[in-house]
């Protein structure tokens, strides 16, 4: 009997992959994720996002979609970087479950399966850890550290390794986090609000074979700043309207104490004490105002968004 | 009077857009297109969008519009200005090429088909009069504003103010919709990841007479810098505000604690009066004015992120997808893909 025909099938896995000239690593990176995903004998397609090559990168994911209808290409029009390139892979991706990967084969695909198994155990995201990392000490390593124990502490989510690609999502989670500037980094962190469950699993990592890193030391000072929005991001969506009150308050409650506790100066001066207050007045207005303001546009927005709690189904 | 003549009937495949106000003799000017226009060989409309105020003009252009079915007169009220009008002319354009047009010769109008010509695979084409004669100042103005579009922008173009533009809707209309001037279309399009080009045409013979005399506009320069400036800070800070806020604000704040703590800490240990010191009102207004700073910045990363869903920060050029019929048993058939060749 022959098998039956299903037009336009779903597939079960997504593995999403930005790449930026890497020409020469195309292949083998295909080779690499179809090696690892046949043998699980689910469906599955690989998005590869071409962000703005000029060499050969995208002829060769022509080809490969052209052979394989499992490979996907979303072409930008121009560079956007990772961000984007990951935000689009997502976007198109249409399997239950999506996977991220960089496109520099320094990530191994062969454990791609392992955390699938993981996922299925009741995780929402399961992200990758590079146990024997392979890049330069000082210029690579150090910094990560740093980041991430800073990154732990900040957002309240003490993951060893924010800056590895290799994550397995829910789609139904991953499609729901809004990705913008270079925020990948803080998937995990931008899934607390939603009440995502987190798992973290040491993963191999390879040194690069072919191309050069497209990242430098310059990232760290963004990543910081990047950071504090974060951290008012997840604040904010817990309590809209309670930081800038807390804000609000605390400048009030400081004209109060300077009002009481100053001493005129000579000859009953007060106008240094009258200018302060007046500065903490007005820094507590404007908070209270823009406090206000802001909630009423972020309630407004994400109207529909409930959280995870709300419409979480038992896990599939 | 409905001045909105569209042809509801007629699918034109390029749109002619000519925004304008208080220009003399415009409906003679739209004249002087048309024979170039059709030349074109392809369907088309014009539209043209103005203030109506003018009563003899406008009725000229009624009337010129019932003896041309493809020109249709758009009357824009409140009139913002020209850049505004264009907009408005773009959004109501039924075909997905844009043909802008000055209302007042620029170009030699036979060299319009040119661009068509050039267009291709581009997303947008710019017309570039080759400017024979011109006063030195005109020429300095030029190549001053070239500097600006090349340093802030990447953009290279030779002459950023000649209006003849011709290149798709979607990407013009995004480009517009920034709200900034018309110059800096081509600009925000290149920024964003659209093919832009140029193409060199001769310039219409009053043009040129024109370009001798310069006439210097000290408010209208400064205005078009500050709107680059603008314009700058806009496309690389609107997706990540606190990057801009956080950058003034944080060395601000930075300065007004450091400050401050300093002058309390000379008051509880070096027991220094605080009330006769000016430096700490300077002081905390700096912490002040950089809290505020930095206030705006999270305020604008959260309605971004609130909005962010809705804003695509990225442009797909394609999606190759190969929707093919697969069976149930099957999984897809891995191939040998061997130098960009697909071989079995």
């Amino acid at each position: 009997m022959p098998a039956k025909l299903i037009p336009h099938v779903t597939p079960e896995v997504s593995v999403c992959i930005p790449v930026f000239n890497e020409e020469e690593n195309i292949l083998p990176m295909y080779e690499a994720v179809t090696d690892a995903l046949r043998p699980m004998n689910r469906r599955y397609e690989i998005v590869f996002v071409d962000d703005g090559s000029s060499d050969e990168t995208l002829p060769r994911l022509k080809a490969l979609s052209a052979a394989d209808p499992a490979v996907v290409v979303v072409e930008f029009q121009r560079n956007y970087g990772q961000t984007a390139a990951m935000a689009a892979g997502i976007e198109h991706a249409r399997g239950r479950y999506v996977v991220t990967m960089d496109g520099d084969l320094q990530n191994d695909p062969a454990d791609i399966p392992m955390m699938l198994s993981k996922l299925e155990e009741g995780y929402d995201i399961v992200v990758g850890w590079r146990m024997n990392r392979q890049d330069k000490l000082f210029s690579r390593k150090v910094p990560s550290v740093i980041a991430n124990r800073l990154i732990g502490k900040v957002t309240g989510l003490p993951i060893r390794d924010n800056g590895c690609s290799l994550k397995v999502y829910r789609a139904s989670i991953i499609k729901r986090v809004p990705l913008y500037s270079d925020m990948h980094r803080f998937i995990p962190a931008m899934t607390i609000p939603m009440g995502a469950r987190v798992a973290e699993v040491g993963v191999r990592h390879h040194a690069r074979r072919f191309g050069e890193s497209k990242y430098g030391l310059s990232r760290i000072f963004k990543v910081l700043l990047d950071l504090i929005s974060i951290k008012t991001i997840l604040i904010f969506a817990r309590n809209p309207l309670g930081s800038f009150l807390r804000s609000a308050a605390a400048a009030f409650l400081l004209a109060i104490l300077v009002a009481f506790l100053w001493k005129p100066g000579p000859n009953g001066v007060i106008v240094v004490e009258v200018a302060i207050i007046g500065l903490l007045i007005s820094l507590s207005a404007f908070l209270l105002l823009l406090g206000i303001a802001v909630s009423t546009i972020f309630s407004e927005a994400t109207r529909d968004e409930g959280d995870l709690a709300s419409d979480f189904r038992p896990i599939e | 009077m409905n001045f909105d003549n569209a042809k509801a009937g007629q699918t034109p495949e390029f749109t002619v857009v000519v925004a304008v106000s208080g220009v003399q003799r415009l409906p003679e000017m739209l004249q002087s297109y048309r024979p170039s226009i059709e030349a074109v060989g392809k369907p088309y409309e014009v539209l043209c969008v103005t203030d109506g105020q003018q009563t003899e003009t406008r009725d000229e252009l009624v009337a010129l519009s019932a003896e041309w079915p493809e020109l249709t007169v758009l009357s824009q009220r409140p009139w913002v200005d020209d850049d505004a009008a264009l907009l408005v002319g773009i959004k109501r354009a039924r075909s997905e090429l844009i043909l802008t047009l000055p209302g007042w010769p620029e170009i030699d109008s036979a060299a319009l088909p040119w661009l068509f010509d050039k267009l291709e695979d581009h997303d947008l084409v710019i017309a570039t009069r080759d400017m024979e004669k011109q006063s030195s100042w005109s020429g300095l103005r030029r190549t001053a504003f070239n500097k600006v579009l090349h340093s802030l922008f990447g953009l290279d173009v030779s002459d950023p103010f000649c209006r003849v533009r011709l290149g798709r809707k979607a990407p013009m209309e995004d480009a517009g919709a920034l709200g900034t001037r018309q110059h800096f279309i081509p600009a925000i399009m290149s920024q964003r990841g659209f093919d832009v080009i140029e193409t060199v045409v001769p310039q219409a013979p009053s043009d040129a007479a024109k370009h001798t005399r310069f006439f210097f506009k000290p408010l209208g320069h400064v205005q078009a810098l500050l709107d680059a400036l603008m314009l700058f800070v806009v496309l690389k800070f609107l997706r990540r505000p606190m990057r801009f806020f956080g950058s003034v604000g944080l060395p601000i704040v930075l300065i007004g604690a450091i400050g401050t703590a300093f002058l309390v800490g000379d008051r509880i240990f070096g027991d220094t009066a605080l009330a006769n010191r000016p430096a700490l009102i300077f002081f905390v207004m700096m912490l002040v004015f950089g809290m505020q700073v930095l206030a705006l910045g999270l305020v604008g990363e959260i309605i971004i992120f609130a909005h962010s869903r809705r804003m695509k920060q990225y442009s797909v050029r394609s999606v190759i997808r190969h929707e093919e019929p697969t069976t149930e048993k099957d999984p897809p058939v891995r191939p040998r893909v061997v130098g960009g060749r697909t071989a079995e």
